[in-house]
């Protein structure tokens, strides 16, 4: 157990995963190694079809890699059957996305709750703790189409934080924010970090900067030399 | 509740529009299904009935019977023992090609100074488990129902009387002119026509319909003549084509509407089932990539749309149901007057609209529902490469 918890959260070797995103252009990663401990806030950053969110994704679970292996929280990702890796997404990872990407008919609570397995007692509680935290009770029983750009994603904040999973991958969310609600949002995520938890980031702003642990830069589905980047 | 029921909910209210059109089409789908089957069996009713009007079409004659006297005369001068009706009625598979079986007596006699026809009729044999009414008329011994111009003729009017070989009948019908020999006729139970013509236990045929209801071109007389061998090879029979053919293509008719009416009916609410939930696949294309990444499992995902399906159908096959038998019952007897007071709604209709068509429902929903748990949600989550 103590062995477990002194490892390396995410582990990444040779990843490699193309596919044609639009007609004519390949996009993807290739190649790609990373290691990332617990309680890091890791910013990737890069251009639009550098590889990001598909390294996102992969993390996620949600793509699998064409080569190479993936090992997060002791689980080989790449190892999985379909239902275990739903399974894996639902105890170990929280995803924020850049559209928010709510439930529209359900309210900010049930939101929330979708975030997690069960609908019991406790998680409804615990649902309710979050959207206090994130500063949403008066929006407690709102519908999404209804809250602005940075409630929702406060929502959508929620819902990755409330079954406190290992690791947090949130892809461009502040992308569609103002200043203050993006700087809220890395706020709340960084306060998770130091609560233990682990961030990945991905984007091609540098909003994040000042809360990364570790700072990458994709180009083209390869990491970029490390000089790329100024110093923390 | 049941998380997952309440996201149905809650979704089916949230897409009104598309929940509504799926209503809309199970509903119309069990409405038209119902509709059809209380019009259909009213139908089945009338046309047994009209086709019953037209007569019978099938005479069954002694063998020996001289086909030249029969058609001068429009009798057979031979005769059958009367229990031959029996025999026939008990033979296996008779009422598989003929049915309404009916003895008759006839001959040309002569009343009060005119020639009429008198007709014996016995009691009518139809299959075993049938409620039919019996064709023609059923005469009681004692009385007697004449054509119309043999009773102006006579001078006959109902409640009077007619002497038949010594014997008194009172006549308990004048019956309309039928512009046919009927005008001239004397109809008397059978036991009355066997005595006045010193013909006890006997008959002249046996009049039926054919129940194979085969038009002229599909030639069913080789068919009924074999049946008929088979059952009473000291008989004949002989079919007024032009009824048998009349009734045949009526039936028919009425059978092709509700063959063709119950598939089309499932075929257009399938496709337009379809359609919607393929829609509703589409609209929720990020929705699903989302309960993807929340790790929400293949089974749950498909039970969101099968179970609006099955919600939907069961709400559809209730709705349907009231609202088909109150389609039917409102213009039914304005289609079917003969036989309006024998269309009622049919509750034994409820159990199958509350079963079929949520199942119905879900297997239009299936293939959606397949699209929606294959869907990659990489496809649609990511915000850029």
């Amino acid at each position: 157990m103590d062995d477990a918890m002194n490892s390396p959260l995410v582990e990444a070797s040779g990843l490699t995963r193309n596919y044609a995103s639009k007609p004519g252009v390949v996009a993807g990663v290739i190649d790609l190694s990373l290691r990332v401990e617990r309680g890091e806030f890791v910013v990737i950053q890069g251009a639009s079809g550098s590889g990001k969110s598909t390294l996102l994704l992969m993390l996620g679970a949600l793509l699998r890699a064409e080569r190479g292996t993936l090992r997060i929280d002791g689980v080989e990702l790449t190892r999985l059957s379909a239902v275990e890796r739903s399974g894996y997404r639902a105890r170990s990872v929280g995803f924020v996305f850049q559209l928010f990407h709510l439930v529209p008919y359900l309210s900010v609570h049930r939101n929330v709750l979708s975030g997690l397995p069960s609908g019991s007692a406790v998680e409804l509680s615990e649902a309710d703790r979050w959207i206090d935290a994130l500063g949403l009770t008066e929006r407690r029983d709102a519908n999404p189409a209804t809250l602005s750009a940075g409630e929702r994603q406060r929502v959508a904040l929620a819902r990755a934080l409330v079954k406190r999973p290992p690791l947090i991958l949130a892809d461009e969310p502040t992308g569609n924010l103002d200043p203050d609600n993006a700087a809220r949002v890395l706020e709340h995520l960084d306060h998770y970090r130091r609560s233990g938890g682990t961030v990945v980031l991905v984007t091609h702003g540098s909003e994040a900067n000042r809360y990364a642990t570790q700072r990458l830069r994709l180009e083209a589905g390869r990491w970029a030399v490390p000089s790329a980047f100024p110093p923390l | 509740m049941n998380f997952t029921l309440q996201n149905i909910l809650r979704e089916g209210w949230h897409s009104r529009l598309n929940s509504a059109l799926m209503l809309v089409a199970l509903t119309g789908a069990v409405t038209l299904l119902t509709a059809v089957h209380l019009l259909t069996a009213a139908a089945e009713r009338e046309t047994r009935r009209v086709v019953r009007d037209m007569g019978f079409n099938l005479r069954i004659l002694p063998k020996d019977t001289d086909p030249e006297r029969f058609f001068l005369e429009g009798y057979s001068e031979n005769t059958l023992p009367a229990d031959t009706v029996t025999r026939l009625a008990a033979g296996a598979g008779t009422f598989i090609t003929f049915n309404h079986l009916t003895p008759v007596l006839e001959r040309r006699i002569r009343l009060g100074g005119h020639e009429c026809l008198l007709t014996g009729l016995g009691d009518t044999v139809v299959g075993p488990g049938e409620k039919k009414q019996p064709m023609g008329f059923r005469i009681a011994p004692g009385t007697a129902q004449l054509g119309s111009i043999l009773a102006e003729r006579l001078g006959v009017k109902v409640g009077g009387t007619v002497e038949v070989a010594g014997r008194t009948l009172r006549v308990e019908r004048v019956l309309l002119e039928a512009g046919t020999d009927e005008d001239v006729r004397l109809y008397t139970a059978l036991s009355d026509a066997q005595i006045a013509l010193g013909l006890p236990g006997r008959i002249s045929e046996i009049k039926a319909i054919d129940c194979l209801c085969l038009t002229a071109d599909q030639d069913p007389l080789p068919k009924i003549r074999e049946a008929l061998l088979q059952l009473l090879p000291e008989a004949r029979v002989i079919q007024m084509r032009a009824l048998a053919d009349a009734r045949a293509k009526q039936r028919q008719a009425s059978e092709r509407v509700s063959a063709f009416a119950v598939p089309m009916t499932l075929l257009v609410a399938a496709v337009w089932i379809l359609v919607l939930a393929i829609l509703n696949v589409r609209q929720r294309r990020v929705e699903i990539g989302l309960w993807r990444a929340l790790g929400t499992g293949s089974s749950r995902i498909a039970a969101l749309f099968l179970g609006k399906a099955v919600l939907l159908g069961g709400l559809g096959g209730a709705l349907g149901w009231v609202v088909g038998t109150l389609v039917a019952l409102r213009w039914g007897p304005v289609l079917f007057p003969v036989t309006a007071a024998s269309l009622k709604m049919d509750l034994s209709l409820i159990g199958p609209a509350l079963t079929w068509t949520p199942l119905f429902a879900a297997a239009s929903s299936f293939l959606p529902a397949m699209m929606a748990v294959s869907q990659d949600p990489a496809e649609t989550l990511r915000a850029d490469g």
